[in-house]
């Protein structure tokens, strides 16, 4: 701990580099948190279908399209599969309950993840590359030993979330549809008794989730250098954490939980020796049972939990 | 007497395999108040949600000459029917403005919103000085007054109010009883009112029906059955 | 034309109804002991592996089925279960019975840590706690001071059992045969037991939180408890499980325990369907010889002989059966052959009048909804 109190640019690396991992975490918490909004229900499989999404922006960039003009087609892409997945299969199974949906996301999770090793297979491939990586492409902040830095890799990350941020919150208290989303989350019944379109509304959401996803795991690909077919397997817990911590019906509540696990996974095995660097699945676990032994509701969550 | 405006013809409505309503026929008018009493579980509730699209159900309903059974809560709206839940069913997260507005949805015209959400506010002007806090926030009497004026801001033909009364004190349910009788006077706005609270009802309404266990027991005026002391005892309890 | 032109009605309870009973536990014994002695080794280790599932799926039957929550973490715990006893019989040298207690304690420690926080709140929570459990659980097997514990790390931890046969036991059976044998009693042990547990108080408790929260709540059952005791009793059976797989598969590694095994026992768990003892077996047996169907399958397919990685097509292909089986078969597979044992023979609670079948599975003895249970 002492070394790093005593480095005043190690702890803000720390914390720079936890923000910046957070903001990945903080978009696929939305994107779960997108999804419940519109439907009260999970999208387990958001991760695997970004994956679906990042791996064929790969292979279109690698045909020569260019990674960059690829973006927009795979986010479409990825958003017209969500929709879909919803419309057409999880819509028929949300009237038997919570366990057919779960199990309905977790098989398409199975088959999506698949999938992907099927086709790409199982090795790392390269990732696009849409800005430059490695060890020059940085800005340094603070002069060290060693020094605080940011890659581009942070900086795309900082302003992906928020630009997607701005954006939702754009659509859903400037737009007509964006307040008829809201009530949509508000009081699901109450909605459709005055006209609100519920089906519509759940594809919208689905596909902005599935959008999310995807965002979000370009990004981890690009940042990591290289794609794996289980790459988004611990994105999963993380994106659920940071829904659960700041609340699974706040937006709000999906940044912050987002950040602040980020910020967490990166400065506790820098603080405490005893906690190693792969340990981030095991905080967020704590993190998970904390919060919902004394705060079930989350951070910014509306407190309308059913107890036992 | 010209063809009524809601007509419910033999309906039976299920959730899952049980059988709330059986044979259930029932009309309003146009421009009408009618009320709907009878004790808890008697099938009250099921039958206004029956009419909005939420219940399973076979038979017949036609509202202004259309066939509605069947179809989804959102098109039944569109059609001129405006539901007020049991418990008031407001958007808790939302302000008391975005209450009403999301009540216009089935609406495109923005000047007549404005206009119609003005009007509101002088109607009930406690949801004016309260127009941007968070409708979850309000009172239960105030959270009527927004759920009703909620479920006006479609201009509908029909209200649906499914026991307004319910929590509410004395003083407040009067107020709103005042407000009810000016809307289906003035704007001719018909009312399938539920309640359990039967005086008042009887008072606003000019049609009465009594449902007991799913099944319609008496149908009548209100004088005939505030009168008639045997329904009384029988189906109101006093 | 049918052998009989009506089935043959038995009571619930009725001498008839304990002899086809004592038939199937004549036969369950038979197979436990004659297989060993009849097929090769490699078979019984299958055959083993199958039964060690099943008792841990026994446990996900009753926590779904039954109590109706969702576990997504029983992978994890059955390889807690299966570290705790490489880890004490190979390191410690304990006897392997002693080992197989402590797996199942260990099983319930965590089933309650876990599961008591979630469980207080809606079945979704624990589900998102049980994923983040799972994926946890392998990181936390190749960390310093587990493997200061005795994990073995990222390579695994090998199990030694170097005893066979005792000299008492008569039939002729190699050290794995006898390893099986045991296995089988376990099992049969465990699902005798939790039969009983579910037919008596415990069991109408949990059906009942199942069914109606509200009204079991006045009738006076902790639903706390007994949702905690529910999803405690599965992590014991998953540990139990992990134990007795062991016996079978002397390794065990993180690799092996992670999320992927969790969905599997989900799907294995659906396809058997919420029947407890048959759906459990069939589910087992679907675990272990459904991978090797599909790769023998996938190649005779020319387009996917090719395929780089054969194994993921399982995956595909449990997925693709999951989805069918929610929409298609939420109670599994075994209804259907309830269905056909219906034609001859059906079990009537006591006291119905024994009117004869109508044509289609009508199961007179299940009280369990119709439907994939919702967790409230």
């Amino acid at each position: 701990m002492y070394d790093v109190i005593a480095n005043p640019a190690y702890l803000v690396q720390l914390v720079l580099s936890g923000l910046s991992i957070g903001s990945v975490y903080a978009l696929f918490a939305i994107s779960f948190v997108i999804a419940w909004k519109s439907t009260s229900h999970l999208n387990l499989a958001a991760g695997e279908l970004g994956s679906l999404g990042v791996f064929t922006l790969s292979s279109v960039a690698a045909a020569g399209a260019g990674a960059w003009a690829a973006v927009p087609l795979v986010l479409a892409g990825s958003a017209a599969v969500g929709a879909a997945l919803h419309h057409g299969l999880v819509r028929h199974v949300a009237k038997k309950g919570v366990f057919p949906v779960v199990l309905l996301t977790l098989a398409v999770y199975l088959v999506a993840n698949a999938l992907v090793g099927l086709v790409w297979g199982t090795q790392p491939i390269a990732a696009p590359r849409l800005f430059p990586t490695g060890p020059d492409a940085q800005i340094v902040l603070l002069q060290g030993p060693p020094q605080a830095y940011l890659t581009y890799g942070d900086l795309a990350s900082f302003a992906a979330l928020a630009i997607v941020v701005a954006g939702l919150a754009l659509f859903l208290r400037g737009t007509r549809f964006g307040l008829a989303y809201r009530a949509v989350a508000a009081n699901r019944e109450s909605a459709g008794l005055v006209g609100i379109p519920l089906a519509r509304t759940a594809a919208l959401g689905w596909a902005l989730s599935a959008l999310i996803a995807t965002l979000s795991a370009v990004l981890l690909g690009v940042r990591n250098g290289s794609l794996d077919y289980m790459m988004m397997t611990p994105l999963l817990v993380f994106g659920l954490t940071g829904a659960t911590v700041g609340g699974l019906e706040s937006l709000r509540g999906a940044v912050a939980g987002g950040l602040a696990l980020g910020v967490l996974v990166n400065l506790l095995p820098g603080l405490l020796r005893f906690v190693s660097g792969d340990m981030g699945l095991v905080i967020a676990l704590v993190l998970v049972l904390a919060v919902l032994l004394l705060r079930p509701q989350g951070l910014f969550g509306v407190k309308r939990l059913e107890r036992v | 007497m010209s063809a009524p405006l809601l007509r419910m013809e033999s309906v039976n409505a299920f959730y899952g395999r049980f059988q709330a309503l059986h044979g259930v026929s029932l009309e309003v008018g146009e421009g009408e108040a009618v009320v709907l009493l009878g004790a808890n579980g008697a099938g009250k509730t099921t039958l206004l949600r029956t009419l909005s699209g939420l219940v399973k159900a076979d038979g017949r309903i036609t509202f202004d000459g259309r066939p509605i059974l069947g179809r989804r809560p959102e098109w039944i709206v569109r059609c001129g029917v405006s539901h007020v839940p049991q418990g008031r069913g407001c958007f808790a997260e939302l302000t008391v403005e975005e209450n009403l507005r999301v009540g216009a949805f089935t609406r495109r015209d923005a000047a007549g919103i404005a206009r119609d959400i003005r009007h509101w506010y002088e109607v009930f002007p406690r949801l004016g000085e309260r127009r941007d806090q968070p409708a979850g926030q309000m009172s239960g009497g105030e959270q009527q007054m927004l759920a009703i004026a909620r479920a006006l801001m479609s201009r509908p033909r029909l209200l649906l109010l499914d026991e307004p009364s319910l929590g509410l004190a004395r003083v407040i349910t009067e107020g709103l009883f005042e407000r009810l009788r000016e809307i289906n006077e003035r704007d001719g706005t018909a009312l399938l009112l539920v309640e359990q609270n039967a005086e008042l009802a009887l008072d606003l309404a000019r049609r009465a029906y009594v449902i007991a266990a799913g099944h319609i027991e008496v149908s009548g005026s209100s004088e005939e059955l505030r009168d008639d002391d045997a329904i009384r005892r029988a189906y109101l309890g006093h | 034309m049918r052998p009989f032109a009506v089935p043959l009605v038995v009571p619930l309870g009725s001498r008839g109804h304990r002899a086809y009973q004592a038939a199937g536990a004549v036969i369950a014994t038979l197979f436990v002991l004659l297989a060993p002695v009849l097929l090769e080794d490699y078979r019984i280790t299958q055959l083993g592996q199958a039964l060690a599932y099943a008792v841990a799926l026994l446990g996900l039957n009753l926590v779904t089925g039954i109590s109706g929550q969702i576990s997504l973490g029983h992978g994890a715990m059955f390889g807690i279960g299966a570290y705790t006893t490489a880890i004490l019989v190979s390191d410690h040298g304990w006897p392997f019975a002693g080992a197989l207690a402590v797996s199942g304690v260990v099983g319930v420690v965590f089933g309650v840590v876990i599961g008591l926080p979630a469980l207080r709140l809606s079945g979704l929570y624990l589900a998102i706690v049980t994923i983040t459990a799972a994926t946890a659980f392998p990181l936390v097997v190749v960390q310093p001071f587990a493997q200061e514990l005795g994990t073995g790390g990222a390579s695994g931890k090998p199990v030694v059992l170097d005893w066979g046969k005792p000299s008492w036991f008569l039939l002729d059976v190699s050290p794995v045969g006898f390893r099986f044998v045991l296995v089988g009693v376990v099992c049969a042990i465990v699902f005798a037991l939790t039969g009983m547990l579910v037919r008596g108080r415990v069991g109408r408790a949990m059906m009942a939180v199942r069914d109606n929260p509200t009204a079991a709540a006045a009738a006076g059952v902790n639903l706390a408890q007994t949702k905690v005791g529910a999803f405690a009793f599965s992590t014991m059976l998953a540990g139990i499980g992990g134990s007795l797989f062991m016996l079978m598969v002397p390794i065990v590694s993180p690799d092996s325990v992670g999320f992927p095994l969790s969905l599997l026992f989900i799907t294995a768990m659906i396809i058997g369907g919420e029947t407890r003892v048959a759906g459990a077996l069939v589910g087992g047996f679907v675990m272990v010889f459904l991978p090797t169907v599909t790769s023998e399958l996938a190649l005779q397919v020319p387009v996917l002989a090719d395929l780089p990685q054969p194994g993921l097509l399982a995956t595909v292909l449990y997925g693709v059966i999951l989805a069918i089986c929610i929409f298609f078969l939420p109670q599994g597979v075994v209804p259907l052959v309830t269905a056909q044992r219906e034609r001859f023979i059906r079990f009537v609670p006591r006291g119905v009048p024994a009117a004869p079948a109508p044509h289609g599975p009508e199961l007179p003895d299940r009280t369990s909804s119709t439907q994939v249970p919702a967790p409230r």
